[in-house]
């Protein structure tokens, strides 16, 4: 240790010549790995005040999830504390639970699935399951199914609830889950040294995505068998079974988004053959010519077999020509290939998750419904799709009650011994009443717009909607009002109409409708479909809409920023750079802007500034209200390029307006990406096609 | 010719537009971001000053960066960075700074690294008015250096002399913070504050952290500071010296931390006026810039003017390193053009946005709140404002740009009547959850100021203290040592809020309101209309004055609003206030 704590001064200069050398990044200079050897031998000025070990967290000591324990004469009750109010959105419905009576007890563990996502409260996986099973006459009026599934459950907290939930006594134990474990990977992936992202970059340019698939199953999937461990100490051991319900997904129907699907890892002129592959099966699919289809499909695999899209469209072939396994398979692969997305993960169970988990309840004597294999092998075509979910894992109530009867039929033959065909356990006779059905089907549309799906996904639901119950009219109309508002949405009447009538308390109470700071969506497309599905009761309703828009977001002569969140996009599929960038970064071909003309054909002049990293001396193109005839071209380079140029007015509408720009195909040259940093290696799969740093759009005076 | 300067990536990120030598924007990006002393890419605060100027970043001929990071690569190694785990190694990457602008800012032009504490001279001297002056600066670190002494002219600004890191003022300041149960960068002020209820009974250990040596130096004598090792500020030595284990953050305030407190701001005034008087002896000039962290403590400043050897004092308002962007920027204009800066005075702060009435009416429009609407009668506003701060209530005014530097100065600040005795504690309780015992500033119309108070300039920053004098009791704004912390308004530079305290005269015959922050405890001052409703609902404030619209608690039901934004308020997250992190 230094007499006087503090490194030598004979070091400063030292100090100062490796800056100065590192500064200017010749790693190979001989004069800085001396210096660096100096400094690396030289210890550091001890700490003198003992490390305070890190704070346990807040031990859940007396509770389980939301519930407090209240010892009683009879036994212990749990209470919801409102010391946490702020979560008790994300649980069941129920303020008390009572100590054990004489029914048999099932604990319900899990995550949204499990919840009953957009039907809860009303309506839900344990109130079914209780039903089946109180129907059934082994078990007749003698079971109680405790909720204990969680919204966004993690592994983690799953975990801790396992640990903390035997206190309940239960004769069983049902864990619906496996949905968000994935999301342990981005958790893993952010925390990782530099050296260790490195190496994922080098895997990722020689073994592709797939390659990553190892780091996967034995880094973030080795916190489940913290999971499983939990499980077999706190209750196999003690003699009470468990049954682990491994999810599903709505292979069919739900899809990759823009940027999941982008040109992964092919760029160049590969890039450029994928995307004639591309429009070439479109064309072959809409002419119904299954030989081109097949070998357009074929050569956008070839080209990029790592990209979902190819996968799904290989799949939607197989479902055109009848061949339902390999469309299975093919639809398996693509929910599987979409392993990362920035910010907003679409939770799913992957094939390799699920074989670890079926591994995982055997080795511990767990039982298990395996949905996957249950749906294949019962599904007329074996495929899962719409009916079946609202959304990529949230189950309908036909996907509800089908999910129950499988499981009861375990549930009785643990619980009572029996071993029923699937054929002798109905249903429940609950159902929910229709104004909640159509409050779901609102829900899923939101849902389904605010994850990119397709406008005739999100019209599906929204006819399913209304056609459940007029009721939900009201609660439609409120909503396109706050979208349309400037103001933030918690601020908004209707916001509030909706929240104290209580018409949204299916979905997360109604607060799932709000939005983070500055970060709310103007929702044109949905609003647009709403509004038209409205007419029938409403007929003006459309032109309502556009009337809000122009008071809202009309825009005049003052220049209106379409980056900023509100009009560069119309969901929440984000791929997420940290730091954030100061501009708009593109990854995809085309990135699509709104504006909101006060008149029909009133020309308006743009300002654009804007680069291209990966594609100098190309050209790109601006497209109003149409994908045929740019409006404006002009060459990009690397550097900002900054151009002002007019909308022809004829092209304008009033109202909402699309404007597109359309990159040029990106050649990045993959070692410059070589940086280390995690950022660069998704780069790699997620390449830059085009960056803006400020697009105004205003009247011409 | 537009220069954009930047501080950013260790505490207060911040960036300024300088046109032709002419101080245009400035704003903390704290303020967007809502993370307190946010250090990341100043990206929301760099928008906002080329969207108001209407330039296009192609526009921008050079941007100045407050701080040199090849020299900070310096310190950083020889403070031990090298022999740490890689970890700690991995994340000072000498390209950190140029990589951060170009990538996250996107700036493809110039750029002009300026000494941290030349930033910080640059920053006050600049922005003085006066034609020559000598300059100091003191705060925690820069670079290398934490004190210098320079001089400004004709030619520029000049550092004839440093004290170098780990010796430092503002390290010294920010450890007994620390050991005082006070958050570092965040603490300081409190610690302050909290000195006039001591006695200086712990001075002769005070000076043992400290030796001073010949001219312009000093030392620290390390045994009791462990800030090097970058786990805690002080070592346990310290709590040896003083006799008493470190207060832990929630424990009781008792008169021990008071002394303390006392006996800290004692030593650094001796110690700031003995090296003004050196900075004096070598300059020989009349004026003195100040600025750095430790040029916010409003008393030191106060003591060195009044007992120093200079005749005139300017402290840069954002003396803590959001200032330095500013400084970074003149610096870099003057280097660019070999003209000089504009020699006048900074008359004011407000540099941030301001929202018109037309967006306040928009944001409000398809909202339940009631309001009262005076456009185009300020007047009105003014009269029916005071009276219900005659009232007792408590008001958060929100009126035109927003402030640069870390204090409320009447765009956007929470006011109340100073006469009434238990104002102080209503606002700690209901806004501001802090100590109960620190007073709060008051604000006087310029004219009046010496009426009240022993001040015989302009306070235009609430940079100083001084007595006060009137015979009147104003125990909200009053220290115990019978001093306050003044803001003098005048009508030039916020007409709206002199208009406010002359009605205020008008029908109370007192000229002072009480003046604090208006901010949420643990978050950023509000910048725009969303924020200020946010904090008006989730707080007890009786009344927002926004723009020229008046809303009252009592006429609106906003319980169900609270609860809501009390679901969304969890989201946020703050630094960590601990101890400085050496990177
Ligand atoms: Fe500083």
């Amino acid at each position: 240790m230094q007499q006087d704590f503090r490194p030598s001064a004979a070091l400063k200069p030292l100090a100062s010549e490796l800056a100065a050398l590192m500064s200017k990044g010749d790693i190979n200079n001989e004069r800085m790995k001396e210096l660096i050897a100096v400094f690396s031998e030289t210890p550091p000025v001890p700490a003198r005040t003992p490390l305070k070990p890190a704070s346990e967290p807040a031990a859940t000591g007396n509770h389980i999830g939301i519930w407090q324990e209240k010892p009683a004469a009879d036994g212990i009750h749990y209470y919801r504390d409102i010391a946490l109010q702020v979560d008790w959105s994300q649980w069941a419905y129920v303020h008390h639970i009572k100590p054990k009576s004489e029914k048999r007890r099932i604990l319900l563990l899990g995550e949204s699935v499990a919840r009953g996502y957009l039907y809860d409260p009303y309506y839900n996986v344990a109130i079914e399951l209780e039903a089946i099973l109180n129907e059934s006459a082994e078990l007749h009026n003698n079971v109680e199914v405790i909720d204990l599934a969680r919204i966004s459950q993690t592994l983690g907290g799953l975990t801790a609830l396992v640990n903390s939930c035997g206190k309940l006594e239960p004769d069983l134990v049902i864990i619906f889950a496996g949905n968000n474990w994935m999301q342990q990977l981005q958790e893993l992936l952010l925390s990782m040294p530099l050296a260790s992202r490195t190496e994922i970059l080098h895997t990722l340019k020689s073994k592709g995505l797939g390659g990553i698939r190892e780091l996967v199953e034995n880094g973030s999937l080795s916190k489940s068998d913290k999971l499983f461990e939990s499980i077999r100490e706190s209750f196999i051991a003690h003699q009470v079974p468990v049954l682990l319900i491994v999810p599903e997904f709505n292979l069919q129907d739900w899809r990759s988004n823009d940027i999941e699907n982008s040109l992964a890892q092919v760029s160049g002129e590969a890039g450029i053959a994928w995307l004639k592959a591309r429009g070439d099966a479109a064309q072959a699919r809409t002419r119904q010519d299954h030989e081109a289809w097949l070998a357009a499909v074929s050569e956008m695999l070839r080209l990029d077999p790592l990209n979902a899209l190819g996968h799904e469209w290989l799949g939607d072939y197989y479902v055109a020509t009848s061949n339902w396994n390999a469309a299975r398979e093919a639809f398996e692969t693509a929910r599987d290939l979409v392993i990362y997305r920035g910010s907003n993960f679409t939770p799913r169970c992957n094939g390799f998750m699920r074989e670890k988990m079926l591994y995982a309840a055997a080795k511990n004597g767990m039982q298990v419904v395996d949905l996957p294999a249950l749906f294949k092998s019962t599904l007329t075509a074996g495929i899962p799709n719409r009916s079946l979910f609202l959304d990529y894992c949230h189950l309908s109530v036909e996907g509800i009650k089908t999910a129950m009867r499988f499981t009861a039929q375990k549930v009785l033959s643990l619980l009572a011994g029996v071993n029923k065909p699937l054929e002798a356990i109905p249903a429940s006779a609950v159902t929910p009443a229709s104004q909640v059905q159509a409050i779901a089907h609102f829900g899923a549309a939101i849902h389904n717009a605010h994850f990119g799906q397709s406008k005739e996904l999100v019209q599906y639901h929204c006819k399913k909607s209304i056609g459940h119950s007029g009721s939900v009219v009201e609660v439609i109309k409120n909503f396109i009002d706050f979208s349309a508002r400037e103001t933030a949405t918690i601020f908004c009447s209707a916001f509030e109409d909706v929240i104290v009538e209580g018409g949204m308390r299916q979905y997360e109470g109604g607060l799932k409708l709000a939005h983070e700071r500055q970060r709310k969506l103007l929702d044109i497309p949905l609003a647009g479909i709403l509004a038209t599905e409205l007419t029938a009761a409403q007929p003006n309703a459309l032109e309502q809409l556009a009337d809000l828009w122009v008071s809202e977001h009309g825009v005049g002569a003052a220049p209106v920023e379409l980056t900023s969140f509100t009009y560069s996009t119309n969901n929440y599929n984000e791929f997420t750079m940290s730091p954030r960038r100061n501009y708009y970064q593109s990854r995809t071909l085309a990135s699509t802007f709104h504006f909101i003309a006060k008149n029909e054909h009133e020309p308006h002049r743009c300002t654009l500034t804007f680069r291209t990293p990966h594609a100098c001396g190309r050209e790109v193109e601006i497209y109003l209200n149409d994908d045929t005839t740019p409006v404006y071209a002009t060459v990009a380079n690397s550097a900002w390029k900054h151009v002002v140029f007019n909308l022809p007015g004829n092209a304008v509408g009033r109202a909402a307006n699309v404007i597109k720009v359309r990159w040029p195909v990106p050649f990045p040259e993959l070692d410059a990406a070589a940086a280390g940093s995690l950022e660069a290696a998704l780069s790699l799969i997620y390449p830059v096609f085009g960056e803006v740093f400020s697009f105004t759009v205003q009247t011409i005076q | 010719m537009n220069i954009i300067g930047v501080s950013a990536f260790f505490h207060d990120a911040a960036c300024c537009l300088l046109q032709n030598g002419i101080l245009k924007y400035a704003a903390e990006e704290e303020r967007f971001t809502r993370r307190k002393a946010d250090a990341s890419a100043p990206i929301h605060a760099m928008k906002y000053c080329l969207r108001e100027a209407g330039l296009s970043i192609t526009d921008i001929d050079c941007l100045a960066y407050y701080e040199d990071p090849s020299k900070k690569l310096a310190r950083q190694i020889w403070s031990g960075i090298l022999g740490h785990p890689g970890e700690l190694l991995g994340s000072v990457s000498p390209g950190h700074v140029e990589t951060q602008i170009r990538e996250v800012l996107g700036y493809q032009g110039q750029i002009k690294y300026v000494d941290h504490h030349l930033s910080h001279s640059a920053s006050s001297f600049y922005f003085s008015g006066f034609r020559e002056s000598a300059v100091f600066t003191v705060d925690g670190v820069g670079e290398w250096a934490t004190t210098t002494y320079g001089v400004g002219n004709a030619k520029g600004v000049k550092i004839f002399e440093e004290v170098d890191f780990p010796d430092s003022l503002g390290l010294l300041y920010s450890t007994i913070t620390s050991y005082l149960g006070f958050g570092v960068n965040d603490g300081e002020y409190k610690v302050m504050g909290l000195a006039p209820y001591g006695a200086p009974g712990y001075v002769k250990q005070m000076r043992r952290l400290v030796q001073m040596e010949a001219g312009g130096k000093y030392k620290l004598d390390m045994r009791y500071f462990d800030f090097l090792a970058g786990i805690c500020m002080y070592s346990p030595e310290l709590a040896e010296l003083f006799g008493r284990p470190p207060r832990m953050e929630d424990a009781e305030m008792e008169q021990f931390h008071m002394d303390i407190a006392k006996s800290l701001q004692v030593v650094l005034e001796e110690i700031l006026l003995e090296k003004a008087r050196y900075l004096h002896d070598c300059t020989g000039m009349e004026n003195l810039c100040m600025a750095g962290g430790v040029a916010l403590n409003c008393v030191a400043n106060g003591k060195v003017l009044k007992h120093g050897p200079f005749k005139q004092l300017f402290v840069q308002p954002a003396a803590n390193d959001a200032g330095g962007c500013m400084g970074a920027a003149a610096y870099a204009y003057v280097d660019l053009t070999g003209e000089s800066m504009p020699v006048e005075k900074m008359k004011h702060v407000y540099l941030g946005p301001a929202y018109t009435n037309n967006d306040i009416k928009k944001f409000l429009a398809p909202t339940n709140i009631i309001y009262t609407d005076c456009t185009g009668d300020p007047d009105r506003l003014c009269t029916l404002t005071a009276e219900k701060i005659k009232e007792g209530k408590v008001i958060g005014w929100f009126q035109g740009r927003m402030e640069f530097g870390p204090r409320s100065l009447g765009a956007r600040s929470i006011l109340a009547d100073p006469r009434h005795p238990s104002m102080r504690e209503r606002i700690n309780a209901m806004v501001k959850k802090r100590e109960g015992f620190r007073p709060f500033a008051p604000a006087v119309i310029e004219h009046r100021a010496a009426e009240y108070f022993d001040l015989d300039h302009p306070s235009p920053f609430m940079l100083e203290t001084c007595q006060m004098i009137a015979d009147v009791s104003l125990p909200a704004i009053t220290h115990v040592d019978g001093s306050a912390r003044v803001q003098t308004v005048n009508p030039h530079t916020n007409p709206r809020f002199y208009a406010l305290l002359e009605a205020f005269d008008r029908i109370t015959g007192c000229p002072i309101l009480l003046n604090t922050s208006f901010n949420i405890k643990g978050e950023p001052i509000v910048c725009n209309i969303e924020d200020a409703m946010k904090c008006f609902i989730t707080t007890d404030i009786d009344c927002l004055v926004i723009g020229d619209f008046i809303i009252s608690r009592e006429e609106n039901s906003l319980e169900l609003l609270q609860f809501l934004l009390m679901h969304e308020r969890s989201i946020y997250s703050t630094l960590n206030h601990n101890v400085y992190t050496f990177v």
